[in-house]
């Protein structure tokens, strides 16, 4: 029993003797340096694919030590306005002893989980976003585990400087359009070369009826004057013709095929070149057929337009026409009486004025 | 039953021996450790207080294990006292190495988790020799004829 005591205690001692050995073969190697991940910041690149966010990044491993590393974990995250942007995590490879490489690391995220605030900020604000990396991993049966996290900043430059409507000069066009002069200046992105798509849609101050929209697409780092032309019905042409009012402008700035995007809005004085538009006393006497007509040109530019008045009999002949052309300036009211003078008894009239920038031919029958 | 004692130059030799490795030595090599690496320095504040304080225990329970016969009760209690106090040293000493560098942009923990359980282990099995070893000499020293004057 003595002798068993005895074996027992020298098993002791080589057990004791091999934790010394262990721990020194451990860490001598790690005071060394024989262990290093290094992350190579300048090869970081971002770019949006579809509908993920990808980040890719080369690393170098190297292992010169006595133990494999095992269950590496490399994670990455992106923080922005105090929100984690993204976090991911990607599990590397063991690294057997004496093993050296160097590997492409490629995260991908679904923008889904990106905020609409965050998308918002960096389309339109200079931000620094706050990288870490961190790695993690052990040395074989968990003799030794490491837990490194590097943190860094990176400058996000906006990418889009200002957008501006020159709504002084948004005029009515031919074909029942809408043009309106736009400014558009954007900045070089160090992550993302796509381009950026707007589209501007029109709606009435509820947003609860759209007009129109249009939409354009610009290069980063372009600035860009063009003129957008909003096509829209007959029926909503008469409206915006006739009815000075406030509109919205809903702007849906993305970049393309990333479904990143943010979306602005901004209320438009609407003046109409024919606001409150009248006919009054339009009837029947003494061979003469008259109307008064009266309106305000709200719009910024002068209405130029030719008013022309038909008298139809009862088989559709024209029996009378009067035609004259006027000018009424911005702001200005517009009160005129059409008389026609006819020898027969007129069913109906028809009252039309037509805008001579546009083509477009305001119509209204009075019976009588 | 024999009471007779060992004399006090061997428990002390051994008392000795235990203090030079688990005070001198262990805290020099801190020391030198610190001086190599000065950004660790804090790190082991705590380290050589444990070191100081259950060094010395460790080193008296040596001693008067050392002192008592083999199958004595007081024999094996004393050893199972060094072993509690090897393991709040080693707990200790384990629990400092499982430090956190900060710089400025980088922060690094590294711990033992694997190593610090063979020790533990090996506390264990040290633990069970004491009592193997105090049932064995025991059930010897009864055996023995008692001499009578």
């Amino acid at each position: 029993m003595k002798n068993s005591l005895t074996l027992y205690r020298l098993f002791l001692v080589f057990f004791a003797v091999g934790i010394l050995i262990t721990s020194a073969l451990m860490v001598i190697p790690l005071v060394r340096g024989d262990v290093s991940i290094y992350v190579h910041q300048e090869d970081i690149d971002w770019k949006m694919e579809e509908d993920q966010l990808v980040v890719g990044t080369n690393i170098t491993m190297n292992n010169s030590a006595n133990f494999d590393i095992e269950d590496i974990e490399l994670a990455l995250q992106l923080e922005l306005l105090d929100d984690q942007f993204i976090n991911v995590t990607e599990e590397l490879d063991d690294l057997r002893v004496g093993e050296a490489r160097k590997e492409y690391i490629r995260f991908s995220k679904d923008l889904e989980g990106i905020s609409e605030k965050s998308e918002n900020h960096l389309i339109n604000n200079d931000t620094d976003l706050n990288l870490s990396y961190r790695f993690k991993g052990q040395y074989s049966y968990s003799l030794m585990t490491f837990d490194v996290v590097q943190s860094d900043t990176l400058f996000w430059r906006r990418l889009v400087n200002e957008v501006e409507y020159d709504l002084e000069n948004a005029r009515m066009t031919e074909g029942h359009q809408l043009e309106m002069p736009i400014f558009i200046s954007t900045n070089q992105n160090d992550f993302i070369s796509e381009n950026v798509q707007l589209l501007v849609s029109i709606f009435d101050e509820e947003e609860t009826k759209m007009y129109t929209e249009d939409s354009l697409s610009i290069r980063l780092g372009q600035e860009l004057s063009t003129v957008l032309v909003f096509s829209m019905s007959e029926e909503d042409f008469k409206d915006l013709m006739t009815e000075s009012k406030v509109l919205l402008s809903r702007t849906e700035i993305s970049i393309k095929g990333s479904g990143f995007s943010t979306i602005q809005y901004e209320s438009v004085e609407w003046g109409a070149p024919m606001n409150n538009f009248d006919i009054t006393d339009a009837g029947y006497e003494d061979g003469i057929v008259s109307a008064d007509v009266s309106f305000i040109n709200d719009n910024p530019d002068e209405f130029d337009f030719i008013m022309r008045g038909l008298v139809y009999d009862d088989e559709g002949n024209v029996i009378g026409r009067k035609e004259e052309s006027y000018i009424v300036g911005s702001g200005e009211s517009f009160e005129e009486t059409i008389e026609i003078e006819i020898e027969e008894m007129p069913k109906e009239a028809n009252l039309e004025i037509e805008d001579e920038n546009t083509g477009y031919i305001y119509e209204e029958v009075i019976e009588f | 039953m024999k009471s007779e004692k060992r004399g006090l130059v061997l428990p002390s030799i051994i008392g000795i021996a235990h203090f030079l490795v688990f005070v001198v030595i262990a805290v020099s090599v801190l020391f030198y450790v610190s001086s190599l690496y000065p950004e660790l320095k804090g790190l082991f504040q705590n380290t050589y207080y444990y070191m100081i304080l259950f060094g010395t225990l460790i080193a008296f329970f040596a001693t008067t294990t050392a002192y008592f016969n083999k199958g004595e009760i007081s024999r094996m209690g004393s050893g199972i006292v060094k072993i509690f106090c090897l393991f709040v040293y080693t707990v200790s000493v384990y629990n400092n190495l499982d430090f956190t560098i900060e710089l400025e942009n980088f922060v690094a923990n590294v711990s033992f988790p694997g190593l610090l359980d063979l020790k533990i282990g090996l506390l264990v099995l040290y633990g069970v020799y004491f009592v193997f070893e105090y049932f064995i000499y025991n059930k010897e020293r009864s055996a023995e004829p008692d001499f009578l004057p």
